[in-house]
């Protein structure tokens, strides 16, 4: 090895390098693992609640409209626009990851229109069966039977506030992207039947969703609760603000770290004057010198980021998994927003650190050096 | 390689109000080898004149030149060039880099680490005692052992002008003088300037300069002394 | 000042000690805005739950069947309680922004007669407008409320009027209040009367009552009867607000752990210029550990001003947001934090020993006394 390369440099600063890498690496596993948690939550909640109405509307009765008028029920079905209007019975189920908490859609359908919600939503029947109609029974979302702690034969519990106000016991365990679960009872024809408990699902013709969507939207004017993908899209938009300030709170770290890397790594060069000002009296020109510095820095940093992004994969595999996939949520342990965020810390401290070494060696008269001391 | 020093001032923070004159109108000519002393009191501009002709330090006015070289005038980058080239530095204090070890801080002016370079720099290292220093680190050797190792590395460029400022001054007397015997050697085709105050050391000079306030006040040769 | 005073040091040396009071500060910085956008959640969740059931136990039924009449009659037997008839078939709909998060407002609906009564418990003002009036489809809101949706006093709110209101038909904002609690209020009663209303749903003071009183109303309840009590509240919020202070402590501890590494490297080339210094003093007669005490002063002196600075910074840039940007969107972002003061004190406290150890161990074990 030459001696004034770079792997000499390395070779016999072994601390100061462990200890500049720490720190890059420490602040890729912060800024990733946070960004990873992130998208965990949204990639828990948002398509739970989001994706049935990819392919279908809900209309849900009101207070004000209790009842949906055959009228409404006429032209939806003579529509082009959808496909098919099934009437349910709408309920929730909560469901919570750590920072967010929804409620799971559980629909109770006559035992004929069951088939076509399970073929519609895609769903699966992994384990178990579908409730009996008129029963105290679930078939329960995969997903929100971990997040609740059921598998099939427990009960579900009682929450009055948000829907299941009677335990269910589980009968069955589906799987589907839109998560969506199934009770026995009460059926949609049950006069007992609260407003906001009356509903239908209006299934969009092929190809049609948006003008299906649209021409459902429209019913909300005649006093019903109407959700399409759109109108939840707007919600999520105006409540994601959390993400919002963990993103900002992401940046404010990563520019913290910035400044206590360059800080240190400056003061580093600094106490390497001496080395720098005999270089250039022996014949080290300030560029030769200067390149010797940037590659030095930039090794440190991509080597500290290689290291750094590898150990907040797995840390967040780890991590993330029990935060979310262990309780029916979904675990994202590879994001690349995530990644090109981690890479800002040591690229941020590549380009502030070589500005001021740069000044530094340039301004470095190596007869000052070798004169006082 | 003839050096040539015409009309010399150097003054120190010249654009401030009463900088200081290091060197006062040196006009000096030298042939291309032989062993130069440069003596004076403290803070009579010896240091500057050996940095001048250096090219460590940029004149204020007058040129330096070296061979046909004006140095006064040369780019920093081809004067860093040259200096790596031709010249090699002995400073009073010995300036080895920590962290490597006493061999590879000998072999940075080549920057190179192939057989030949360290058996040439192994080789120096017995003729000055310290062979078996060769893979400790400066802060393990004593300061005369630091010393001969910062001497070792001036040497190894083969440079056409050596360039010494006190360099014996961290050595006791038998050390000094082995290290004058090895810089003797060279001065059969090599430059070796030294700026000192033992006069003991420079009974083998080929030419001695007395400098005092910045001026030459005298030079003596070998049977000669010719006062400015 | 006596020479080896720690301020004398600093006096003399500010540009050597700047680096370290600046990451020392922008550490701080971060926590503590971090640890005050969690206070005003906290603070937002209060608000707009535990302040109201702090006041008042909230009991109703949704499905339509009544009440116990062993409770109603128990209620009516409570002597200096305030018992008002409610329905909350609107509560929960209407969403309020603040620190990092959003939680839907209790919204009352009462007799009009009773409203007043009821938002004066709670010490709220009528800042603009009046109350509402019975079957009139209006509505009292918080300022707050209003001011995030751009709202003034004869505006419409409702899922008529645009989706973003997740509760159905049109309703005038007839007043605003502003006060420390945040709910909205409106008289919707219909064709029912008092106790009709009230045997579905019934809200009742808890200020007099103990805690052992409070159990036992609510042990009376069925399943299927609702009680909004602090209880239930603690439930809904305790995962969300413990993961947030779980969040800040994992923050401050990164922020300390590096902020140590990078002070430590600082410590490390200041100290080893300050040999000279120290083997003198140790020469003198002063011991190692006089010297690390005084090493260790200077270094506490530096991060406390710090972090000083962090927080002074932190508040003055939260206060000109708030003045600038948010009070007049109906969201205040909390500026004293004492929870957040504390852990952020974590950083000087812990920073200032471990970072200078390192250059301790090192320059003490190669400092040599002078020969002579």
């Amino acid at each position: 090895m030459r001696p004034l390369s770079t792997a000499t440099y390395f070779l016999r600063n072994k601390r100061k390098l462990l200890s500049n890498m720490i720190i890059i690496i420490v602040a890729i596993c912060l800024v990733y693992i946070m960004e990873c948690f992130i998208a965990s939550i949204v990639q828990s909640i948002y398509p739970l609640d989001a994706t049935r109405f990819e392919h279908a509307s809900i209309i849900v009765t009101t207070e004000n409209t209790p009842e949906i008028s055959q009228e409404i029920l006429s032209s939806l079905d003579e529509s082009e626009n959808i496909d098919s209007v099934i009437p349910v019975t709408v309920k929730q189920i909560i469901f919570s990851v750590p920072g967010s908490t929804t409620h799971a859609a559980v629909f109770a359908a006559a035992p004929d229109d069951l088939p076509y919600l399970i073929n519609n939503f895609q769903i699966n029947v992994v384990d178990g069966r579908l409730p009996e109609s008129g029963t105290d029974e679930i078939a329960i979302d995969d997903n929100v039977a971990k997040n609740n702690g059921l598998q099939i034969g427990s009960q579900t519990s009682i929450d009055v506030s948000h829907g299941l106000d009677r335990q269910y016991i589980v009968v069955g365990i589906l799987d589907s992207e839109s998560h969506v679960s199934f009770i026995g009872s009460p059926m949609p024809t049950d006069n007992l039947l609260k407003y906001d408990e009356k509903g239908y699902i209006a299934f969009h013709a092929a190809g049609r969703s948006t003008q299906a969507e649209n021409e459902v939207a429209a019913l909300s004017g005649q006093g019903l609760n109407v959700w399409t993908l759109a109108r939840y899209e707007k919600l999520y938009a105006t409540n994601n603000q959390t993400f919002q300030i963990l993103d900002m709170v992401v940046v404010l770290s990563i520019i913290v770290m910035v400044v206590c890397l360059v800080c240190s790594k400056y003061a580093q060069f600094f106490s390497r004057k001496s080395e720098i000002g005999i270089l250039s009296a022996l014949g080290y020109t300030r560029r030769e010198i200067t390149i010797r510095t940037f590659r030095e820095v930039v090794i440190t940093n991509l080597v500290g980021f290689i290291i750094g992004l590898g150990l907040a994969v797995f840390l967040c595999k780890i991590v993330v998994s029990a935060a979310f996939s262990s309780i029916g949520g979904t675990d994202v342990y590879l994001n690349g927003k995530a990644a090109l965020l981690s890479l800002l810390a040591p690229v941020l401290t590549t380009v502030f650190t070589l500005l001021p070494v740069n000044r530094l060696i340039n301004k470095v008269d190596a007869i000052t050096i070798v004169t006082s001391n | 390689m003839n050096y040539q020093l015409n009309s010399v001032n150097l003054i120190y923070d010249a654009e401030k109000e009463g900088g200081t004159t290091a060197l006062r109108d040196v006009t000096l000519s030298f042939d291309g080898k032989g062993l130069i002393g440069i003596q004076g009191p403290s803070g009579s501009g010896k240091s500057s004149l050996l940095y001048t002709m250096a090219g460590l330090k940029r004149p204020t006015s007058g040129q330096v030149f070296y061979g046909d070289m004006d140095l006064s005038t040369m780019p920093v980058s081809e004067l860093a060039s040259l200096r790596r080239r031709d010249f090699g530095f002995i400073f009073q204090q010995h300036f080895l880099i920590n962290y490597m070890t006493v061999l590879e801080n000998a072999l940075v002016p080549l920057n190179m680490n192939n057989k030949t370079v360290k058996k040439k720099a192994m080789d120096f290292f017995e003729r000055l005692g310290i062979a078996q220093y060769a893979n400790k680190y400066p802060f393990q050797l004593s300061g005369g052992q630091r010393q001969r190792a910062a001497i070792v590395r001036a040497l190894m460029n083969d440079p056409k002008v050596i360039f010494g400022d006190e360099p014996t001054a961290a050595l006791d007397h038998e050390s000094a003088r082995e290290v004058m015997e090895l810089l003797s050697e060279y001065t059969g085709n090599t430059m070796v300037v030294i700026v000192t105050h033992d006069e003991g050391l420079l009974e083998n000079a080929n030419r001695i300069i007395y400098v005092r306030d910045g001026e030459i006040i005298r030079q003596s040769e070998p049977g000669q002394e010719v006062s400015q | 000042m006596k020479p080896l005073n720690p301020f004398s040091y600093l006096k003399s040396n500010v540009k050597k000690t700047l680096p370290i009071f600046v990451s020392e500060a922008v550490g701080v910085l971060l926590i503590y805005i971090f640890a005050l956008f969690a206070a005003t959640t906290n603070k937002m969740v209060e608000i707009a739950t535990f302040d109201v059931t702090d006041k008042y136990n909230i009991v109703y039924t949704k499905d339509g069947t009544n009440l116990p009449q062993s409770f109603l009659n128990e209620l009516e037997d409570l002597q200096d309680v305030s018992v008002i008839p409610v329905q909350m078939n609107l509560s929960g709909l209407a969403y309020y922004r603040g620190g990092m998060g959003g939680t839907t407002m209790l919204t009352f609906n009462l007799f009009e007669n009773d409203t007043q009564a009821f938002v004066d418990s709670f010490g709220i003002e009528l800042a603009e407008g009046a109350f509402p009036q019975n079957n009139q489809f209006e509505m009292l809101v918080p300022l707050e409320f209003a001011l995030q949706n751009g709202l003034v006093v004869g505006d419409y709110i409702g899922n008529d009027v645009s989706d973003e209101y997740s509760f159905n038909g049109k309703y005038r904002i007839c007043g605003l209040i502003q006060g420390d609690v945040l709910f909205a209020v409106t008289c919707q009663p219909g064709d029912n009367t008092k106790e009709q209303i009230m045997s579905k749903g019934a809200m009742y003071q808890i200020d007099g009552l103990s805690i052992v009183e409070q159990g036992q109303l609510i042990s009376t309840l069925p399943e299927n009867a609702i009680a909004i009590t602090r209880d239930y509240y603690q439930q809904e919020f305790s995962a969300t607000l413990n993961s947030m202070n779980i969040l800040t402590y994992i923050l401050t501890a990164v922020m300390v752990v590096i902020l140590c590494i990078a002070l430590g490297n600082l410590n490390i080339v200041l100290l080893a210029n300050r040999r000279d210094e120290l083997t003198i003093l140790h020469a003198i007669g002063f011991t190692k550990r006089k010297l690390s005490q005084k090493l260790w002063m200077e270094n506490l002196f530096v991060c406390t001003g710090g972090y000083l600075a962090g927080v002074l910074i932190t508040m003055l840039a939260i206060w000109l947001l708030n003045t600038l940007l948010l009070i007049p969107q109906g969201k205040v972002l909390e500026i004293i934090d004492w929870n957040g003061l504390i852990i952020a004190f974590a950083l000087p406290a812990i920073i200032s020993i471990f970072s200078l150890l390192p250059s301790l161990i090192s320059n003490f074990h190669r400092m040599k006394e002078i020969a002579y």
